[in-house]
């Protein structure tokens, strides 16, 4: 499946308010098998079957998939019970985005 | 080319010319090392008479270090290998060196620029020498083949309190759809070097999590519960945890009677229940 069809896809479960990151064609054009491992993962997660991990800093919902061992992940935001955000990328890009959305915060010296 | 050897070269150009390099050669080394760019004579020079002398200069150059115990004899063969290869300061650690079976070859080279790529089923991970005292190069270092001698002296730092509420949030998860679980490694790792003083080498960490791969669903979380609970209320003041815990609770309650997949979410709050009343105790 081309990254456009998977967008339209994600649309059609979400919503068109839904948005992608700048990564997510390169990425959803080069994980094999993406299109069934996203689209199902997504149907469950719109019906509330997937568990999420809660952060105390951010009041959005945020649920986290690991893609194959090159730790590829995605993040779907949920705010005001709507979906807002899908995110297709690396592990270091899922590092830094996990900071952004207050998952993740800098060690402090012990 | 052997970095290793040629600064050697340049170090010992006394002893080295006339007998191996001429001077012209070493100063061609050194250029080389230097990173300017050779001309076209320099380069046919580097590339034949010095390239060949270097590759029988390296028969002499096998000096390796091992730490840890029971590696499989074949695989520190083509450890060292490897090493002869990049010719630069670096170990190969990991399963690799213990495990029948492996994914892949961590391959760690020290260097002034981060980086790391696949390479066939090597795993080349670049790291800075001041990178070497953080505890998961520290953990892995202690377990592996080298061809330098390597300080193991970790820096430890007390992970953010909501970094590790999120690991041990993952690592249920993981446990209750039984996902690799490798949070509960990150836990079991967090808990040895932050209570204990100990870090724990690839092999001792691998052993530990196997031994809890082997447990029921509920016997691990029962364990992870006890990791975090340590971790918690041993690293933080008791005065910190019962108000930063108390409002999440809160909310994780109103969560759970929303939202379907609950499962988790009521674990952590019988967790995190236990912790702030044994904080309120503590204050008390």
């Amino acid at each position: 499946m081309k990254a456009e069809e998977l967008r339209h896809e994600l649309k059609e479960i979400f919503g068109n308010g839904i948005e992608f990151n700048k990564e997510f064609d390169n990425y959803a054009e080069t994980i094999k098998n993406i299109d069934t491992t996203l689209i199902d993962w997504c149907n469950l997660v719109k019906e509330g079957k997937i568990k999420y991990a809660p952060s105390r800093k951010t009041k959005s919902i945020v649920f986290i998939k690991k893609i194959g061992s090159s730790n590829r992940c995605i993040i779907i935001k949920i705010v005001n019970g709507e979906f807002k955000e899908v995110h297709l990328a690396d592990h270091n890009y899922y590092d830094k985005l996990r900071k952004i959305l207050g998952l993740k915060k800098d060690n402090k010296k012990y | 080319m052997n970095d290793k050897i040629l600064k050697k070269i340049v170090d010992n150009k006394e002893k080295i010319v006339p007998a191996i390099f001429t001077a012209k050669q070493v100063e061609i080394v050194k250029k080389y090392l230097k990173k300017n760019k050779l001309s076209n004579t320099e380069k046919t020079y580097f590339y034949g008479a010095i390239k060949n002398k270097i590759k029988a200069l390296e028969l002499f150059s096998d000096k390796f270090y091992f730490y840890g115990k029971d590696m499989i004899k074949e695989r520190v063969k083509e450890a060292k290998e490897i090493l002869k290869e990049i010719g630069r300061d670096s170990f190969v650690s990991g399963s690799f060196l213990f495990s029948k079976e492996y994914n892949d070859i961590d391959v760690y080279v020290i260097s002034n620029k981060r980086k790391q790529y696949n390479k066939g089923k090597k795993h080349f991970i670049f790291i800075t020498k001041e990178d070497l005292k953080k505890p998961i190069f520290v953990s892995a270092a202690k377990y592996c083949v080298s061809n330098f001698s390597i300080d193991m002296e970790p820096k430890i730092e007390r992970p953010n309190f909501d970094d590790l509420i999120m690991t041990y949030e993952q690592a249920i998860i993981e446990i209750l759809d039984n996902d690799d679980q490798k949070m509960i490694r990150e836990l079991i790792f967090q808990h040895r070097m932050l209570i204990h003083n100990e870090v724990l080498d690839s092999l001792s960490l691998n052993n530990v999590f196997n031994e809890i791969k082997k447990m029921r669903k509920d016997e691990k979380i029962k364990y992870v519960n006890i990791l975090a609970k340590d971790l918690l209320l041993k690293l933080y003041s008791k005065k910190y945890i019962y108000n930063e815990i108390s409002p999440f609770i809160t909310r994780l309650k109103k969560e759970s009677e929303e939202y379907e997949a609950n499962d988790n979410l009521r674990i952590y709050i019988e967790m995190l229940s236990e912790v702030k009343h044994e904080s309120r105790r503590a204050k008390a």
